[in-house]
This record gives structure tokens, C-alpha cells and sequence, in this order.
């Protein structure tokens, strides 16, 4: 059993989402990150779809009572435990780690991310419609429909084989190029429409070649974009009659701004859609900071679908190459636990 | 697919994961029919596990829009799937429930309804009485879990929406604006015209499925007194209320109800 003893900015329990529910108006939530759930999970022995904990920024930490766990987290996270008898050590992302009986860890901060996926072996919150996924605005999945909070317990299902240990590099977007000016202009895949048309051809242009910065106002309903005005064709053009949104749909209303919705966005709405990010693409709306520059790449249904299932193929080869880290770390409260020597005779009976 | 001499279909982008069926640009119930017939032609297909990779379809007011799992199919090998499905075979099913939902208008449950029926040139029970007169169709569930669009209202009590929306519309609000009516499920803010409050709770998540409505069903409206409206409030907090009590069968709904033409 884990306790929350303070949840940071915002926890939330999520896993692949409950689909399926689109025509009754909910969105299918889930993890932001797929990628990063699908990892986080295999560096801890879990199945791929087993329900993570999303941490938004930092100030996540959870105590361990009876049962030592083991816990992996994908992203940038400054992590660490603190054992019973007060000795910390810091943990380091990508990989797994146990933790003992009487101690407490921490994720304090997301690094140069939004957020940080935490991975629990045997983590096995409830279920509801389907899915541990929170969806806050109809109160579903999480804790009780909310997301975490001091106090909360946390059900684990604690491993048979309690190996640690299992390490991965970082599986970031933008593969193999870790250099400060790859992150500089981020690019995003999409392909237009389904209302293209209701733009200028020289909007739709400017859409794929200018640059968009990301606002303070971007969650896990959507994020908004700041940079050159997209133009409607005809003051009529700004507004349909309400149509279908999916997670990479991207919105501009009258204000010209471009929204990308993500996971937890309305099922319809009422704003011409110039294009829709593809899936595989939408965790970088999800993971990069407010003044992040990006720009919109043009590609065609056929290429976006390769696109997606090459990248689906990167995550598997990812899970699938995990190794032992060379410092191992053990958790010397466990390492005191254990009977190392055993048949010791008391000298003096 | 064979087109129905209401417009032709389209076939929009939507991404690696989706793909949009239109079949036109204006909120009508010959759309609608369109719609929910090619709707419960798909959903029949997916039981019948005859278009692997497709997840869900989502009715909207003039389209059908498909979620697919791009790993293991493609909008274009759905959209190839769908030309060969025939509009016309599906158009007689009628799958939709039939409502009666309890309203208590007016008061401070329908704060909008005196300035409404002022603005349309009407007694207040002559708004109630249109309102009611009507057996609405479901065009889709959007904007909200369990929120369902209605229509066609009266022409005699259509108005735009508020200029100023509420911040906060209460929860079970029976609301209009132009040719929909609507019940919010949950409190949240909004810009239609506030005429009453119906008591039944329009989303349950223990309930499957957890929306009361679903696209394709008919609601009509009949008026309560404050006092079987805290009745009702009384049983549907209690749960010894079944929504089963609200439903019509399809031969009772279909006599004498004044239908919304086109």
C-alpha cells in the first residue's frame, strides 16, 4: 500500500483511455505521453497499458508502508527516496528502482519538461467505463473521478520477482540528436483539414512554414498557439456547424491562433479545423514548456500513417532493449531486511 | 457508396486516425437520417468485427466521423471500405428510444423564460406550450458528457443565442437557442436561453452506457409543478428512480406527435 503524502501541481492516474464513448460526448482521455507509459511500464515489469501516474511538474511524493515497490519514471525528472532511517539517494530516470518498506519518494520536479510519467509495478488503481484514466470534467477514473491528493492510497499488487535495475535511454521526440539547438523549433506533422478550405490558400502556406509559440494556456484539454494570424476565407468561414474534434484536431477560431486539441477535449465543436496533428506527434504539444517555438510540417494521410507506425516501432524496440544499469541501486533498508547469514549460533547459549 | 440526392457525400482529412464522412452543412432531420443510417450500418459492421481497426464512430449534426487505430488499419482502406456500403440500405431502421422528460418551467428554474416569450411576442404558456409540442430528435451528444443537441424548435420561439452567456448555468437546465433545445447535464457555462429545469440526472457513470440520450432518439417535454419536481429530485438522489419510466414505445410516440419537417 503507497500513501500520498502531496501530490505536486497535479497527478493524475491515466493508461491508454476509454474509447469508444466519443458519441455520448467523453473524450477518451489517457495518457499524454503514450511513449513515455509504454517505457516507464516495461522498465518495471508491468504490461504496456497498466495505468501510470501523470505528474505534472514536480512535488509528487508517495510513502511506502508494508511492501517495497519498485518504480521507474520516463521523462526529466529529478526524482529520489528517502529511507526509514533518513538516508536519501537520488534516482534516475529510465530506469527502475526498489524501494523499501518506511520510505518515501519523491518526484520534486519535471525538469525541462511539463511533466513526468511514474510507473509502479503491480500499480492496480480501479477501473471505471473501462479505463483508470481521469477525465476531471464528468469526475471519472483517478481517485474517485479526481486526481491525486494527500492522503490517498494507492493499491499495488506487489511482484513476485522484485528485480530492479532495468535501464533504458531516454526516449525523447526528437531522436538521436540530443544537441541544445534540436529543441530550438520543434516540428509537428499534420495534415490538413477537414476544413482547410475555409482558409486562404496563402493561410494554409503560412500555416505549414511560420513559426508557433506555445502559450501559458495549454493542458491536457489542448494547447494554444501563438504567431501569425491564420485568416478565415469570409467572416461565414469562422464558424461550422458543430462537428466532430479528435486529439490532434486543430482548431482556429475568430481570433486567428491555432489550438491543438488534445486528450481530454470536447468531442465536438463549432471552430474550422485547418489540420490534425498526427497522433505520434501530439506528445510534444504535451511535454515542452510555454515559449516553446514550433513549426507545422505538411504531410498526407498516406506519410501520416507511416509516420505513426514507424514511431509506434521506435517505442517497441525501445521496450523491448531494456539493460541492467551498471550501478544497480539497492536500497540498503532492504539489503538490512534480508538474512544474508544464515545459521548463526548464539555464543552464549 | 450510392449518394442520396440530398448532397453528396464527402470524405474529409482528419489526421492518421480518423476520417470524416460529411453529408452536408445545415442542421436538418433528412441529415440526421442520413446520418444515424449510415451510422447503424457501421456500428453493425464493427459487431460483426467486419472492419478491424475501426474503434468508434461519432454522429455529429451533418457528419459521421470514424476513430481508427492507424496501426492497424488507415483512412484510406476505411474510406475504400465504405464506398462500397449502400446509403439506401439502412434507412429504415429505426433504432432510436422514445423520452418524456419532466419540466418544471419558469421561476427560478427558467430564468429566461419571461424575457423570451416577450421578445417572441408570446405568453409565457404559450412559450411552454410550443416547447412542449414538439417531439425533438437527438441530433448528437457533444459540448458535455451526456449533452445532447435537440431539434427543431418552434419557428415561433427561435432566437439566438444570449449576447452575454452565464458563467454558470445550474446543472438539469432546459435550455433553447435557435432551432435546438437542450438539457445540460452538468453546471458549466453557457449562452442559451434558460426556460425550465428537469430533474432527471442525464449522466451516471455507474450506469452502461453512462448517457441517458444517445444520437437518434426522440425527447418530448411535458411540464411538472414544483412539487412532483422535488419528487422526482427526492427519487433520482435516493436511486429508486428507473429512467425506463421516461421511455415511450415507438407506436405510442408516433401517434398524433407534431414532428419537426423540414
Amino acid at each position: 500500500m503507497l500513501r500520498i503524502e502531496s501530490a505536486g501541481l497535479l497527478s493524475l492516474i491515466q493508461d491508454k483511455g476509454r474509447p469508444g464513448l466519443r458519441h455520448l460526448g467523453i473524450p477518451a482521455s489517457g495518457a499524454l505521453v503514450p511513449a513515455w507509459m509504454r517505457v516507464a511500464n516495461a522498465l518495471v515489469g508491468n504490461k504496456a497499458d497498466t495505468p501510470i501516474i501523470e505528474c505534472h511538474e514536480g512535488g509528487l511524493q508517495l510513502s511506502i508502508r508494508d511492501q517495497a515497490i519498485i518504480v521507474a519514471v520516463a521523462g526529466d525528472a529529478t526524482a529520489s527516496s528517502t529511507s526509514a532511517n533518513g538516508a536519501s539517494r537520488s534516482l534516475k530516470p529510465w530506469q527502475s528502482h526498489v524501494i523499501g518498506p518506511g520510505s518515501t519518494f519523491t518526484i520534486s520536479s519535471s525538469g525541462r519538461f511539463r511533466l513526468a510519467v511514474l510507473a509502479i509495478a503491480g500499480f492496480s488503481p480501479t477501473m471505471q467505463l473501462g479505463s483508470a484514466s481521469t477525465y476531471l470534467r464528468a469526475s471519472l477514473g483517478g481517485i474517485d473521478g479526481r486526481e491525486l491528493q494527500a492522503g490517498d492510497e494507492l493499491s499495488v499488487v506487489p511482484a513476485e520477482n522484485m528485480e530492479a535495475g532495468w535501464c533504458c535511454p531516454p526516449l525523447l521526440p526528437n531522436e538521436g540528436d540530443d544537441s541544445p539547438r534540436a529543441t530550438d523549433v520543434i516540428s509537428i506533422a499534420a495534415v490538413p483539414g477537414p476544413q482547410q478550405d475555409a482558409f486562404l490558400e496563402q493561410t494554409l502556406q503560412d500555416f505549414f512554414s511560420e513559426e508557433y509559440t506555445l502559450t501559458r494556456e495549454a493542458d491536457r484539454m489542448g494547447a494554444r498557439l501563438l504567431g501569425p494570424t491564420l485568416i478565415h476565407k469570409s467572416a461565414a468561414a469562422r464558424d461550422i456547424v458543430s462537428d466532430a474534434i479528435v486529439p490532434g484536431s486543430v482548431q482556429v477560431p475568430g481570433n486567428g491562433q491555432p489550438i491543438v486539441l488534445l486528450a481530454d477535449a470536447h468531442t465536438a465543436g463549432g471552430y474550422p479545423k485547418i489540420a490534425t496533428v498526427l497522433t505520434c506527434d501530439l506528445e510534444r504539444l504535451a511535454i515542452y514548456r510555454t515559449g516553446q517555438r514550433f513549426r507545422f510540417q505538411q504531410v498526407d494521410v498516406l506519410s501520416a500513417v507511416t509516420l505513426t507506425r514507424q514511431h509506434n516501432k521506435r517505442v517497441e524496440r525501445h521496450c523491448s532493449v531494456l539493460t541492467k544499469a551498471g550501478d544497480a541501486t539497492i536500497d540498503p533498508s532492504l539489503l538490512m531486511q534480508q538474512n544474508l547469514i544464515g545459521g548463526v549460533v548464539d555464543a552464549k547459549a | 457508396m450510392v449518394h442520396q440526392p440530398d448532397g453528396a457525400v464527402r470524405f474529409l482529412d482528419a489526421g492518421d486516425a480518423a476520417l470524416i464522412v460529411e453529408f452536408g452543412d445545415e442542421i436538418k432531420h433528412s441529415t440526421l437520417r442520413r446520418v444515424s443510417a449510415m451510422n447503424a450500418q457501421i456500428s453493425g459492421c464493427i459487431e460483426r468485427g467486419e472492419l478491424p481497426g475501426l474503434i468508434e464512430t461519432v454522429p455529429t449534426f451533418r457528419s459521421l466521423a470514424l476513430v481508427l487505430d492507424p496501426l492497424i488499419t488507415s483512412p484510406a482502406e476505411m474510406a475504400d471500405k465504405l464506398r462500397g456500403l449502400d446509403e439506401q440500405a439502412a434507412q429504415n431502421q429505426n433504432l432510436g428510444r422514445h423520452w418524456l422528460m419532466p419540466v418544471h418551467y419558469g421561476g427560478s428554474d427558467g430564468p429566461d423564460l419571461e424575457p423570451f416569450a416577450a421578445i417572441a411576442g408570446l405568453s409565457v404558456d404559450q412559450v411552454i406550450h410550443r416547447h412542449q409540442s414538439v417531439r425533438y430528435s437527438v441530433y448528437m451528444l457533444g459540448f458535455q458528457p451526456g449533452f445532447g443537441f435537440m431539434g427543431d424548435v418552434d419557428e415561433s420561439i427561435r432566437q439566438p443565442r444570449r449576447r452575454e452567456p452565464r458563467t454558470r448555468v445550474p446543472a438539469g437546465s432546459v435550455a433553447v437557442a435557435n432551432q435546438l433545445t437542450a438539457i445540460y447535464p452538468w453546471e458549466s457555462p453557457g449562452g442559451w436561453h434558460l426556460i425550465g429545469r428537469c430533474p432527471i440526472p442525464l449522466f451516471n457513470p455507474q450506469q452502461d452506457p453512462p448517457a441517458l440520450f444517445r444520437a437518434g432518439d426522440t425527447v418530448k417535454f411535458r411540464g411538472i409543478d414544483p412539487s412532483e419536481c422535488d419528487e422526482l429530485d427526492q427519487r433520482c438522489t435516493t436511486d429508486s428512480f428507473d429512467m425506463k419510466e421516461l421511455q415511450i414505445p415507438g407506436k405510442l410516440a408516433n401517434q398524433a406527435d407534431t414532428h419537426a419537417t423540414d
